[in-house]
């Protein structure tokens, strides 16, 4: 919560972002009116002494798949070009809910297909312009699958879908995480699990925690840090990381595919000039989406072709099984596993398994389903320890 | 793979396409089959298997509308027997 008026706050926010986004380009849009009145609502409940959200006053942004009632939502594609929300995603919400103040949209990879070279959420909170921001990117804080529900949220590929939290500590993660979390009616696969409070697990006392760790993996001093922080580091052998990537790569480029399909000049956003309704979709999508959507189109189209369907998309489902007993197995003799940030076969196997992560530093540290309360604990002492 | 598959592919998509478009995806579609190729590898026989999927078809059969004509009439336009909709294009 912040102490101060939330409209002086959400200005200086403001003019940071609009110094900074010169360079950075994180922010495509600020919301400024829309911001300016929910901040003068949160002063003013302040000063009729109503009792404040959990986030009042915190400036957030959110990536550009994220609806808000009333304002443009285009993935950073064309195909959406002048896309209006037509409500508010849940997640959202519930940062409203909570005081906090929307300020702007943040940009993205195309509809979140890749190259994966964005980092806007990242960018504009390691620089200092909001504090919170949402956001499908790869770093933050990425909750469990279903932990966080995804209504209003433009599908990539739903059985991998997260809305991740991006904060500048683990500390703030876990206040937010606290605010998002739990079952939505809008989601069926947002889990009716108790929410706990997060904040409840930070300490800087690792002891009793079990870190499993990957052989040939360079993690430098961390483990020194995290040993003297009482941890017990275990080693750890995960068979099926070899297949993560394929195994990702399949599953998203068939259900993108599929999620893309709406997108055809006539309900939504961008329609090309055209003779007739056929030319309309092809057109309107040769001209909507950039080379990246168009590639994960025609890849999941292959994928899920007759001849293909079994080798791929079925294989890539069984991947997926296997990868995930094989993280039960290890959760087994630990209570999360670290691995380098740049081990990208472990972040997408555990993206098809599900699994929370943290980043912290240059590690990333991933738990079995609905154990945040481990990572951020993990997370909050190491970067504390970092810090000294 | 064959520039013609391709061209199918881009059809079922409904993406109209030129020749640098198919050079492109030619190396997307390469990308997939070393996917393939790596999954092979794997040994999955534990892992549960999909369950395989029918299409079931049943026989077209007209069925008489009870209200065909309160129906008709709870349309903004019609002409003789049909509703009529706006032009989409």
């Amino acid at each position: 919560m912040i102490k101060n008026s939330t409209v002086s706050v959400l200005n200086d926010a403001i003019k940071k972002i609009k110094e900074k986004n010169a360079e950075l380009k994180a922010f495509i849009e600020i919301f400024e009116e829309s911001a300016l009145e929910q901040a003068k609502k949160i002063d003013e409940k302040r000063a009729s002494g109503k009792p404040l959200g959990r986030l009042a006053g915190v400036c957030v942004g959110i990536q550009d798949n994220l609806m808000y009632k009333g304002h443009l939502m285009t993935c950073a594609s064309k195909i959406l070009q002048g896309q209006r929300a037509p409500f508010t995603a849940t997640a959202v919400q519930r940062l409203i809910d909570e005081d906090a103040v929307i300020v702007g949209r943040l940009d993205m990879d195309e509809l979140g297909a890749g190259p994966e070279v964005k980092t806007a959420c990242a960018d504009a909170v390691a620089a200092g312009m909001v504090p919170l921001a949402l956001g499908t990117e790869a770093a933050g804080l990425k909750p469990t699958y279903g932990r966080i529900s995804r209504y209003g949220l433009s599908a990539f590929s739903g059985s991998v879908d997260r809305i991740g939290i991006f904060a500048n500590n683990a500390a703030d993660a876990a206040i937010a995480l606290g605010v998002l979390a739990g079952a939505d009616d809008n989601d069926a696969m947002a889990y009716d699990i108790a929410v706990p409070d997060y904040t409840n697990a930070l300490s800087t006392d690792l002891t009793g925690l079990k870190i499993g760790v990957l052989e040939n993996c360079g993690y430098g001093e961390s483990l020194e840090t995290l040993k003297k922080l009482g941890a017990q580091i275990i080693n750890v052998s995960l068979p099926s990381l070899q297949y993560g990537e394929a195994c990702y790569r399949v599953l998203t480029s068939a259900e993108a595919s599929a999620n893309f399909e709406k997108f055809d000049g006539i309900r939504f956003g961008f329609a090309a000039e055209a003779e007739n309704l056929d030319e309309v979709y092809s057109k309107t999508r040769a001209e909507g989406f950039g080379k990246e959507v168009k590639k994960t189109i025609i890849s999941g189209h292959y994928i899920l072709s007759k001849d293909n369907y079994k080798k791929t998309f079925v294989k890539a489902q069984a991947a997926r099984a296997v990868i995930a007993a094989d993280f039960k197995d290890a959760f087994k003799k630990c209570d999360i596993i670290l691995t380098p940030a740049t081990l990208g076969d472990m972040r997408f196997a555990a993206d098809v398994a599900g699994l929370p992560r943290i980043s912290a530093g240059n590690l990333y540290f991933y738990a079995d389903k609905f154990k945040e309360e481990a990572i951020l604990k993990a997370a909050y002492a190491f970067e504390r320890a970092a810090k000294k | 793979m064959d520039n013609e598959h391709i061209k199918d592919l881009a059809r079922s998509a409904k993406l109209a396409f030129n020749e640098d478009d198919i050079k492109d995806w030619n190396e997307a579609l390469k990308n997939v089959d070393a996917f393939a190729e790596k999954l092979s590898g794997l040994d999955s026989a534990a892992a549960p298997q999909p369950t395989e999927r029918k299409m079931l078809f049943r026989e077209d059969e007209i069925k008489p509308f009870a209200d065909a004509a309160g129906l008709i009439a709870d349309f903004k336009e019609s002409e003789d027997d049909f509703c009529k909709v706006e032009k989409m294009l």
